[in-house]
C-alpha cells in the first residue's frame, strides 16, 4: 500500500485519511473519451442480454443491453454516441471476461431522444416506477425490494469516506448536494420509507450544514453523525450503530431492516426523474502516488482506466499498482484497459509496490502472529480475525465458520494494524471462498466492496 | 503393620469392584460390531487418503459391510486385497484401474505473466485475483496447493514450475484434483504413457501469446494416430485410453513437444508381459 509503507514500525490504530490531496480541489470533467466499454455483466454466470451489433451505431443514453435475471434486470446505456466496433468478452475490472459492449467514439454525443419519468404520473404502481428505474439503469437492491413487495420501512444512506485518498462522496455531497436530496425524496416516496437516514462523519461538518439546509423540508430525513468512517459492506454494523432496526449478525434478512443505498445511485435518480438521463456519468477520485494532479473527476461509466489515470497526470509506464476503489479495500487491477464500472468510487494509483527477487514484498514480509490483538481491537465487526486466520490457514474451516468468518465486512483494517505484516483480509477472503466452495464467488466478494 | 493392610483391603476392594463394575457394563452396553468390519479394515491400507470418497478407512470399511458399499473403491488396495474383501463380503467385484495423477500443464516460468502477485503464496488465494498472475487463463500456478494436500507425499515442486507426480507414490486417491482451483490435474490410467500436457481452450494465435509452450491446436498428432485415439474438443487435444497404443508416433509429431511420454517404457513393457 503505498503511501502506507511504514517508516516506522510502529502505525496508528487507523489510516491517516490522505482526503487533503482532493478535498479542497474543484472537481473536473473529463471530456469525450476515445472509446468506452460497458460491460453487461457482474459475474461470469450472470445472464445478459445485447441489444446492438457490431457496425451499429448508438447514441448517448440509448438501450444496448440488459444485465442480470428478467425481474431484477438493469438496463446498460452507451454513455457516448458512436459505433460499436466489438461484441463480445473483454476484461472485468472484477478479473474475469464478461460479455462487453464497446463503442468507439464519434466525438459530438448526441443525446438519444430522451423523457424525463415522472413519478407522479406513473401514479401508484410501484412495480410500474421501478420498472422504470430499472430502464434508466439505476443500480439498486431489487432482490430485496421485490422480495418485500417494494415496502421498505427505512433507508440507509452511507456518507462516510472510509477508503483513504477517496473524497468523491464528499465531492458529491457539496456539489450535488439538492439534486441527491430530490433523488432520495423521489425513492422514499416509491417505496413508502418512513424514514432515511443519511449518516455522515463528525469531522465533516460543512456537510451536515449543505444537508441540513437541503433537506429543511423533508421530515423523513434525518442527518447523523458518527465518529469513524463506516466501509460500504458494514451495512449492518451501521444499523446497529444507530438502532435503526434489531440487527443481528446472523445472514438472514429481516423485514424491518434498513436498505442501504448508494449516493451514485440517488443522483442517478435525480437525473432520470427531472432530466431523463440514464445513469451514465459519475464522479470518481484519481489520487495516489502515481498521480500527478489528484483530483474528482466526472467520468462516463465505461471509460478504459487509463484515460482517466492520464487525464489526471498519471504516467502508466511508472505505476506500480492500481486499485479500483481505494486502498485499503480497492480491487487490484491487472489491466488498464478495463472499463470504469457503475458504483467505483475511486482509482487509486501507486507508483511502486516493492518485491525482492523471489517475487516477495519486501516491507510486507509475514512473520508469525505475536497475539498482540491489535486486529481484534480495530476490527468493526467484532471478530477475532487473527483466530480465524489461523482456523483458516490450518484449513479448520468449520471453526472459522463458528468464530464469526463471515461477519468480516473486508475493510482491510486488520491487516492495516498488524504488526507481523500478515494478509488477513486475503485468508479472510480466501476462507470465504473455500467454505462457499464455488468459483463466482470471487466476483460478489468483489462486488461487495464496492458497496454492490 | 495394621495401616498396610487396611489400605490394601481398601484398595484392594475399589479396585475389584470397579472390575466387576466394568466387566458387567462391557457385557450390558456392548456395542455390537460386524467382526467383518475389523477383517475388512485390517485388509485396507489404513492411510485415511479419502480417494475411495469416504472420510476414513474405517467409514469405508463399515459403509461395506452396512450400506453396501463397492468393495473396489479403494486406489491403494492391489487385486490381492480386494479379493480378500469380495470374500468376507461374499460378493465378486472386478479390480478398478489403477490411477495416476498427472499435470495438463507444464508452462511453469515460460508462461507469461501479467501482473506481479505479492499475496498469500497459494493457488486458491492467488486465483481470487484475476484468476491469477499467468495470462493463460488455463496455467498452472504453481504455489503447489496439490503438493501440501497430498497425503503420500507425491508430488514436489520447485519455484513457481508445475509440480512434478512420482509413479512410485502416487495413488490416484484424487486429493490433488479437489484442490486445484486451475483444474490442471487429471486421473490418468496408470498404465497409459501418453499425456498431453496443456490444459488451454485457447486458439493458436493467443496461446502462442500467452505461452512458449502450449498446444497451437495444429492437428498434427490427430492426423498421424493410427488409431485415432485424439481428438480435438474446444481447441484442447483429448486422447481416449481406451484406444491408444502407446506407440509414440504423435510425441515424436508435436511440434510444441507437449505430448509426453510419462511411462518409462521398461515399465509398459512389464505390464504388457503380465
Amino acid at each position: 500500500m503505498d503511501g502506507f509503507l511504514p517508516t516506522f514500525i510502529r502505525r496508528t490504530q487507523t489510516p491517516p485519511t490522505f482526503g487533503e490531496f482532493t478535498r479542497d480541489r474543484p472537481s473536473s470533467k473529463m471530456g469525450i473519451p476515445e472509446r468506452v466499454v460497458v460491460p453487461l455483466q457482474d459475474t461470469h454466470d450472470t445472464p445478459c442480454d445485447i441489444m446492438v451489433q457490431e457496425g451499429e451505431s448508438v447514441r448517448l443514453g440509448q438501450k444496448i443491453g440488459l444485465m442480470g435475471k428478467p425481474p431484477v434486470s438493469v438496463c446498460a446505456h452507451a454513455s457516448t454516441s458512436g459505433k460499436v466496433d466489438r461484441v463480445g468478452p473483454l476484461p472485468h475490472p472484477l478479473g474475469f471476461l464478461a460479455q462487453s459492449v464497446s463503442i468507439l467514439s464519434d466525438g459530438k454525443d448526441d443525446l438519444d431522444d430522451l423523457t424525463p419519468l415522472n413519478p407522479k404520473k406513473i401514479g401508484d404502481d410501484k412495480s410500474r416506477l421501478f420498472e422504470a428505474f430499472r430502464e434508466m439503469g439505476i443500480p439498486l437492491n431489487y432482490e430485496l425490494l421485490y422480495g418485500r413487495g417494494f415496502k421498505v420501512s427505512s433507508l440507509l444512506v452511507n456518507a462516510t469516506e472510509f477508503e483513504p485518498y477517496i473524497t468523491s462522496k464528499h465531492h458529491m455531497i457539496k456539489e450535488r448536494g439538492q439534486d441527491l436530496v430530490g433523488g432520495l425524496r423521489v425513492l422514499i416516496g416509491a417505496c413508502s420509507a418512513s424514514q432515511a437516514v443519511i449518516v455522515v462523519e463528525k469531522r465533516q461538518s460543512s456537510l451536515v450544514n449543505i444537508l441540513r439546509s437541503a433537506t429543511k423540508e423533508v421530515p423523513e430525513i434525518t442527518i447523523k453523525t458518527v465518529l469513524r468512517p463506516y466501509p460500504e459492506t458494514a451495512a449492518n454494523l451501521l444499523t446497529q450503530k444507530l438502532s435503526l432496526a434489531k440487527s443481528n449478525h446472523s445472514k438472514s434478512v429481516h423485514a424491518g431492516d434498513p436498505m442501504s443505498v448508494d449516493l451514485s445511485s440517488l443522483l442517478a435518480i435525480n437525473n432520470a426523474c427531472f432530466l431523463g438521463v440514464p445513469f451514465v456519468e459519475q464522479l470518481v477520485t484519481v489520487a495516489g502516488s502515481g498521480i500527478k494532479d489528484p483530483q474528482n473527476v466526472w467520468v462516463k461509466t465505461g471509460v478504459p482506466l487509463l484515460h482517466i489515470i492520464n487525464h489526471a497526470g498519471g504516467s502508466p509506464s511508472r505505476l506500480g499498482r492500481v486499485t479500483l476503489g481505494g486502498p485499503l479495500m480497492g480491487i487490484p487491477q491487472q489491466s488498464l484497459e478495463v472499463p470504469l464500472i457503475k458504483r467505483a468510487k475511486g482509482l487509486f494509483a501507486a507508483t511502486a509496490f516493492l518485491f525482492d527477487e523471489h517475487r516477495e514484498s519486501r516491507f510486507y514480509k509475514r512473520t508469525p502472529c505475536i497475539k498482540c490483538a491489535k486486529c481484534v481491537d480495530a476490527c468493526p465487526a467484532s471478530i477475532i480475525p487473527n483466530a480465524i486466520a489461523d482456523y483458516v490457514d490450518n484449513e479448520l474451516l468449520g471453526d472459522a465458520e463458528q468464530w464469526g468468518i463471515f461477519r468480516c465486512v473486508e475493510c482491510g483494517l486488520c491487516e492495516y494494524v498488524c504488526p507481523s505484516r500478515i494478509p488477513l483480509l486475503e485468508i479472510m477472503r480466501l476462507g470465504k471462498v473455500l467454505l462457499k466452495g464455488e468459483e463466482s464467488l470471487l466476483a460478489r466478494i468483489n462486488l461487495k466492496t464496492l458497496g454492490w | 503393620m495394621a495401616v498396610v493392610l487396611v489400605s490394601l483391603i481398601i484398595l484392594g476392594g475399589i479396585g475389584l469392584l470397579c472390575g466387576i463394575a466394568l466387566a458387567i457394563a462391557s457385557r450390558v452396553f456392548a456395542v455390537k460390531l460386524d467382526p467383518r468390519i475389523e477383517i475388512i479394515e485390517k485388509a485396507l491400507p489404513g492411510a485415511n487418503c479419502g480417494g475411495c470418497g469416504f472420510p476414513s478407512c474405517h467409514a469405508y470399511a463399515q459403509n461395506m459391510v452396512e450400506g453396501g458399499a463397492e468393495p473396489n473403491r479403494c486406489v491403494l488396495c492391489d487385486a490381492e486385497a480386494v479379493g480378500k474383501i469380495s470374500n468376507v463380503l461374499g460378493k465378486a467385484a472386478a479390480t478398478i484401474e489403477k490411477k495416476i495423477a498427472a499435470i495438463k500443464c507444464y508452462g511453469g516460468s515460460t508462461a507469461v505473466k501479467s501482473f506481479d502477485y505479492g499475496g498469500i503464496p497459494s493457488c486458491r488465494a492467488a486465483s481470487l485475483y484475476s484468476g491469477g498472475d499467468k495470462l493463460c487463463s488455463y496455467s498452472c500456478l504453481g504455489f503447489g496447493d496439490c503438493v501440501e494436500a497430498c497425503p503420500f507425499s507425491a508430488l514436489s515442486r520447485s519455484g513457481r514450475e508445475a509440480p512434478i507426480v512420482s509413479r512410485d507414490r502416487c495413488t490416484g486417491c484424487g486429493n490433488c484434483v479437489a484442490v486445484c482451483p486451475k483444474n490442471v490435474i487429471v486421473l490418468i490410467p496408470r498404465k497409459a504413457s501418453i499425456h498431453i500436457a496443456c490444459n488451454s481452450k485457447e486458439k493458436g494465435k493467443v496461446v502462442r501469446q500467452v505461452c512458449e509452450v502450449g498446444c497451437i491446436s495444429c492437428n498434427r498428432c490427430i492426423k498421424k494416430c493410427p488409431e485415432s485415439a485424439l481428438s480435438m474438443q474446444d481447441n484442447r487435444v483429448c486422447i481416449d485410453y481406451s484406444k491408444c497404443t502407446s506407440c509414440g508416433l504423435c510425441i515424436e509429431e508435436c511440434p510444441r513437444k507437449i505430448i509426453k511420454d510419462i511411462n518409462p517404457r521398461e515399465e509398459a513393457s512389464r505390464a504388457v508381459n503380465q
